[in-house]
């Protein structure tokens, strides 16, 4: 089930970013055109790969992508809300990323621009309630009156 | 270039402050301009920072406990979240808001996530003022209404811990202009509000220079004594040096998300500034220490990628001095804002 969420999350936040930040999923677009992610996520793998200035995401090719991205929920998650480092996330084996160095610096250039457009996009605080909603762990705390 | 104050005339009965905030505190909403209303109030233990602000609209809600460090969230506000209109104070951001009601503001403050929520009253203890167009860069300035000092009473909530506030120091303002972020701009501003003996007096100092920072395009020291506006000092009236580094592991960012953005998680912020101000008999010199800060990475507009980053320092004060034949000499809270370009 959260395997099909993150996936279906992914999709939404790509298309979040063509539609209200289009000038970010273009450089997006641009920075990945030659490097197609392998993304693991809570599941079986799948591709996200750029072609024409537009996304597709496919389940995992003969082979796979060469350029791996192994993470979950939780860890996105964290990263996204500021709380973790990707360097602190890898250190800590919750993000193992596997590539040639100019395809591992792509995408941490590709993850700064989503995350700059993402931040311009008014989906975005859906998209991350529901991947908060995704989680169990996260528990309220409620404050004293 | 200076920064005219316009010290706001009226009644000189209590409640004309009221009178004065009603006239001018409301909400311009104009056509492609930037507009926010900001309060930050300095208690012992807890420095609160809230901005509910249009264009987009957002909330910032920032709080730093003695102990505990920063924490806080920005947040986006959906259109129909929205209740405002032009021509009043009152306005409700989602689950923040903020009224005027018997001479005092009233704001209510919540981050989505509950870690923080604010109900405080904020009573005016001093004549509001308005400034003339400050000019930030080229065709972009803004309009600058600020109440120097107000009372704090009420309660804060930060994570399991509850603050009861009664009449902490606290500051208001409202700015709006057609300047969009990412423009050639940045800016340092400082409040200092001294407690006790030295209550009496307020200051603001700003400085605005260009995006690099190599040229000051206005700068200056605004005090108040006594309930009014006593001095304005400005331009070669001022001096300004920083000293040190404030390094800081892991300082917050909001939104989170901004630390994966290149140059967001760095800032060249001083650990001390010093600043002397002198015309005639009139001098004073005020050193800020700066202890710890968060950083806001408000999206540039338009298509220039990247954020500028609004850094709020909680610092300590010390002021020293002579203004209008009084000495003055006192520590005191204060809160400093850096706006940069990410380095």
């Amino acid at each position: 089930m959260r395997r099909r969420e993150l996936r279906a999350l992914v999709a939404s936040a790509l298309a979040a970013l063509a539609r209200e930040a289009p000038g970010h999923y273009a450089r997006l677009a641009e920075l990945l055109a030659r490097t197609p992610l392998q993304l693991e996520l809570d599941g079986p793998p799948f591709v996200l790969r750029f072609a024409g200035g537009a996304h597709r995401l496919e389940p995992r090719a003969a082979g796979g992508a060469g350029t791996v991205v192994r993470s979950d929920a939780a860890t996105i998650l964290a990263v996204l809300e500021g709380e973790l480092e990707l360097v602190d996330a890898a250190l800590a084996d919750r993000l193992f990323l596997r590539g040639s160095v100019e395809a591992l610096s792509r995408f941490e250039s590709a993850l700064g621009v989503f995350a700059d457009g993402a931040v311009r996009c008014a989906s975005t605080p859906a998209l991350l309630d529901e991947l908060r909603a995704s989680l169990a762990t996260l528990e309220e705390t409620p404050c004293p009156s | 270039m200076s920064v005219a104050l316009h010290q706001a005339r009226g009644p000189r009965a209590l409640d004309a402050k009221a009178a004065l905030i009603l006239q001018s505190d409301y909400w311009r909403r104009l056509p492609g301009q930037k507009e926010w209303s900001h309060f930050c109030v300095l208690g012992r233990e807890l420095t609160l920072i809230a901005n509910l602000s249009l264009a987009p609209a957002r909330v910032v809600a920032l709080a730093r406990v003695a102990g505990l460090g920063w924490l806080g969230a920005v947040e986006s506000v959906e259109r129909g979240a929205l209740e405002l209109r032009g021509g009043s104070i009152d306005a409700r951001f989602g689950a923040s808001a903020l009224r005027f009601r018997d001479g005092a503001y009233q704001l209510e403050l919540a981050t989505r996530d509950g870690s923080l929520a604010a109900r405080l009253e904020l009573r005016p203890r001093l004549r509001p003022a308005l400034t003339s167009s400050i000019p930030l860069a080229r065709a972009a300035t803004m309009k600058w209404f600020v109440v120097p000092r107000l009372e704090a009473s009420g309660h804060v909530c930060v994570r399991e811990r509850s603050f009861a506030l009664e009449r902490a120091p606290a500051y208001h303002d409202h700015d709006w202009g057609p300047f969009r972020w990412g423009g050639d701009f940045s800016w340092e501003w400082a409040v200092v509000l001294p407690e006790g003996d030295a209550a009496e007096w307020s200051f603001v100092f700003q400085r605005i220079s260009d995006r690099a920072r190599h040229r000051t395009l206005s700068q200056g020291l605004l005090a108040w004594r006594k309930g009014g506006h006593a001095l304005t000092l400005h331009g070669r009236e001022l001096s300004l040096r920083s000293e040190g580094l404030l390094r800081q592991r892991r300082a917050l960012v909001v939104p989170g998300v901004m630390r994966l953005v290149g140059g967001a998680g760095a800032t060249d912020a001083p650990r001390r500034l010093e600043l002397r101000a002198e015309r005639g008999a009139d001098v004073v010199e005020l050193a800020l220490e700066l202890e710890d800060l968060a950083r806001i990475a408000v999206p540039n507009d338009g298509e220039e990628p990247g954020a500028t980053l609004v850094c709020e320092a909680h610092a300590r004060a010390r002021v020293s001095g002579r203004l209008r034949g009084a000495r003055i000499d006192c520590e005191a809270a204060a809160l400093v804002e850096l706006n940069r370009a990410p380095a």
